[in-house]
C-alpha cells in the first residue's frame, strides 16, 4: 500500500473520529514522523489538514491508532479538543480550559485525592480583589439562605440588597480578569 | 550563561550536606506547578505547539533576578548522559529528562533553583535547601512564583486553584519533601511501621528518586499528597511536622541500637568500612548501603564529622550517568562498577578506620 502523501511504501495506518465521522489515513513513516503521529510525547494525533486552524476551532476527538470508530458521544473541549475519557488513559488534561468545561466531572473526582474540594491557598495577586470579592459574596449568600430558613426577612432584604450591591460593581469588571 | 561543565564541577551546597543540621534530613525541596492560559498543557500539545510556546517562557524565567547567569538549555541540546546526570543531581526530573525538543530547563548559579518548562506543565518551579528548611526553600520559590505571575497568564481558577495538568497537583500546585537519612529505623526495623503512619497522615514516603522508585542507602522521600483544599502554610506546617517526629524516631532507633546491641552496630560500620576501602568492583546498591552505613557512623561519632559531607558527594558521584560524565564515554555495568569501587577507595583514602567507643565493656 502506498503513502497518501508521498511514494513510500505506507506502514502506519491510523483512524481519526471528528465530529463523528472516521477518517483512515494511511503514511510511510518519514511522513508519520513529520506529522507528529509517532512522536511518543504528543499525544494528539490530530491531522492538521483536516483542521488547519488548530485547536481554536471545533470540538474534534483524538484520533486512534487503528481501533475505528470508537465512542461518538465523548464530548471534547472547546479549547483543545481533549475528550473527558482521555483523562482516564491519561490522567492528565488538555488544557486550563478543560476544568472549565469539566469542572462537575472533574469535582465529582476530587475527594479521594485532596483535603478538600476548594483552594484555600495562594490567589496570584492580580486576582485577588476579584477573588476576596467573590469570597465575600459567598458569605453573603450563605447568610441570606439562614436568614430565609429563619424567617428573619428584615435581615434577609438587607443583606439582598448588599449583595446586589456589590454584584453590580463586579458586572462592570470581568468575572476572571485576565492578566497582563 | 553557565555552562554544563561549570556546573558539574560546582556542586551546590546542599548537594554536599554543608548544613549542620543535615544529619537525617538531607534537604528539603519544593515544587511549584503552574501553567498558563490559551495553550494546551505540554503532555496534549503538539510538538509545534510546545516549540511555539516556549520561548515566551523561557525569556520571562531567564530574565528573572535569581537566574542572572542561569545555566539554560534545551532538552535537546543535552546528551542522554547529560540528561541523566541532571536528574541524579535532582535539578529536572525523570519525567523532563525523556523530553527533548520544545522542552527546557534554566538552574540559577547556586542551584538551588530550576525552573523545568514544559515538562508535565508549563511550568515546574523548583527550589532545594539542606537540611529541614520547607519554609525557607518555600519563601525562595515564591519569590521567583510571585515575579513570574506579573509577567505570564497564569491559568488560575478561583474554586480549583492554579490550574495543573494532573488533577492530583490542583490547588496550591505546591509539593513539598524532605529526604530523609534512616538507617536507625531500618536496621531495627520499625521503618515499616514508620511508613504506615505516615502514610496515614496523607504524606507519602517514597525512594530517593520520587515515585516508583526502590529505597536504596536507607533514603527516603517524604512528601505532601494533597494539593487542594489546603494552604501553603498549612501543607507545609504539617509535613515539618510529621518530619520532625520521624526524626526524634530515627533517633530514638539510633540511641535503642546503641543500648542494646552496639556489637551489632560496631560490625555493620566497620565492615562497611572495609568493604568501601578496598572493593575493586561494586555495584551501585552495594556502594550505597555500606555509605549509608559510613555516614551513620559520622553522626555517631566513629569518624570525623565531615565524613558526612564527604559521603553525600560520593552518594552522587558513583551514580551511573555521573560516572560516565566523568569518563566521557557510554559504560558498561562492569565498567561502572569497577569505576564506582575506584573512586570510592581514592575518596576514603584519608578516612582512619572507624574509632568505636561506644562500646563498655
Amino acid at each position: 500500500m502506498q503513502c497518501e502523501h508521498c511514494d513510500n511504501k505506507a506502514t502506519v495506518f491510523y483512524t481519526q473520529i471528528i465530529d463523528g465521522i472516521s477518517k483512515k489515513t494511511k503514511l510511510c513513516e518519514s511522513c508519520a514522523n513529520q506529522k507528529g503521529i509517532t512522536d511518543p510525547e504528543g499525544f494528539l494525533l490530530e491531522d492538521q489538514e483536516v483542521n488547519p486552524h488548530g485547536h481554536a476551532s471545533a470540538p474534534k476527538a483524538a484520533p486512534k491508532v487503528d481501533t475505528p470508530m470508537s465512542k461518538q458521544a465523548n464530548r471534547c473541549c472547546p479549547g483543545c479538543g481533549f475528550a473527558f475519557d482521555d483523562l482516564k488513559k491519561t490522567g492528565r488534561l488538555g488544557c486550563s480550559e478543560c476544568y472549565d468545561y469539566f469542572r462537575e466531572e472533574i469535582k465529582h473526582n476530587l475527594g479521594g485525592m485532596h483535603k478538600g474540594t476548594t483552594h484555600t491557598g495562594r490567589v496570584p495577586e492580580g486576582l485577588l480583589k476579584a477573588y476576596e470579592e467573590r469570597q465575600e459574596l459567598q458569605k453573603l449568600q450563605h447568610m441570606l439562605d439562614e436568614a430565609v430558613n429563619a424567617e428573619d426577612y428584615e435581615k434577609a432584604a438587607a443583606l439582598r440588597d448588599e449583595i446586589s450591591k456589590i454584584s453590580e460593581q463586579e458586572t462592570s469588571a470581568p468575572e476572571q480578569p485576565s492578566q497582563p | 550563561m553557565m555552562r554544563f561543565s561549570t556546573l558539574m564541577k560546582h556542586p551546590a551546597d546542599w548537594m554536599t550536606g554543608v548544613d549542620t543540621d543535615s544529619a537525617i534530613v538531607l534537604t528539603s525541596r519544593i515544587r511549584l506547578a503552574r501553567n498558563i492560559t490559551g495553550a494546551p498543557f505540554p503532555g496534549w500539545a503538539r510538538k509545534d505547539e510546545r516549540i511555539d510556546v516556549l520561548p515566551g517562557l523561557r525569556e520571562k524565567v531567564e530574565a528573572l533576578p535569581e537566574m542572572k547567569d542561569a545555566f539554560s538549555h534545551q532538552l535537546s541540546e543535552l546528551s542522554s548522559v547529560q540528561k541523566q546526570v541532571l536528574v541524579e543531581r535532582h535539578l529536572i526530573s525523570r519525567e523532563q529528562a525523556a523530553r527533548s525538543e520544545g522542552s527546557a530547563i534554566v538552574v540559577n548559579r547556586n542551584q538551588t533553583l530550576s525552573v523545568m518548562i514544559n515538562e508535565e506543565d508549563h511550568l515546574r518551579l523548583q527550589s532545594i535547601c539542606s537540611g529541614l528548611h520547607l519554609r525557607e526553600a518555600y519563601r525562595l520559590i515564591a519569590d521567583v512564583d510571585k515575579e513570574l505571575e506579573q509577567l505570564l497568564p497564569y491559568a488560575f481558577d478561583y474554586e480549583l486553584g492554579y490550574l495543573t495538568a494532573c488533577p492530583t497537583n490542583l490547588g496550591t500546585g505546591l509539593r513539598a519533601s524532605a529526604m530523609l537519612h534512616l538507617p536507625g529505623l531500618v536496621i531495627s526495623d520499625h521503618i515499616g511501621q514508620v511508613i504506615q503512619a505516615v502514610g496515614k497522615l496523607g504524606l507519602a514516603v517514597r525512594g530517593i528518586f520520587g515515585e516508583g522508585t526502590e529505597s536504596l542507602g536507607h533514603l527516603f522521600q517524604v512528601s505532601n499528597q494533597s494539593t487542594l483544599g489546603e494552604s501553603e502554610e498549612d501543607i507545609l506546617d504539617r509535613l515539618e511536622r510529621v518530619i520532625g517526629r520521624v526524626r526524634e524516631q530515627e533517633r530514638h532507633a539510633r540511641g535503642k541500637l546503641l543500648d542494646e546491641d552496639p556489637q551489632m552496630l560496631a560490625d555493620k560500620i566497620s565492615r562497611a568500612y572495609g568493604q568501601l576501602k578496598y572493593a575493586y568492583v561494586i555495584d551501585s546498591k552495594e556502594a550505597l548501603t555500606y555509605l549509608s552505613l559510613i555516614r551513620l557512623g559520622s553522626d555517631m561519632g566513629c569518624f570525623p564529622k565531615e565524613t558526612t559531607k564527604l559521603c553525600d558527594s560520593l552518594l552522587m558521584d558513583i551514580e551511573p550517568a555521573h560516572l560516565q560524565h566523568r569518563a566521557e564515554r557510554k559504560l558498561s555495568p562492569e565498567e561502572r562498577d569497577t569505576m564506582r569501587a575506584e573512586i570510592i577507595r581514592s575518596r576514603l583514602q584519608n578516612l582512619s578506620s572507624p574509632v568505636i567507643n561506644f562500646i563498655t565493656h
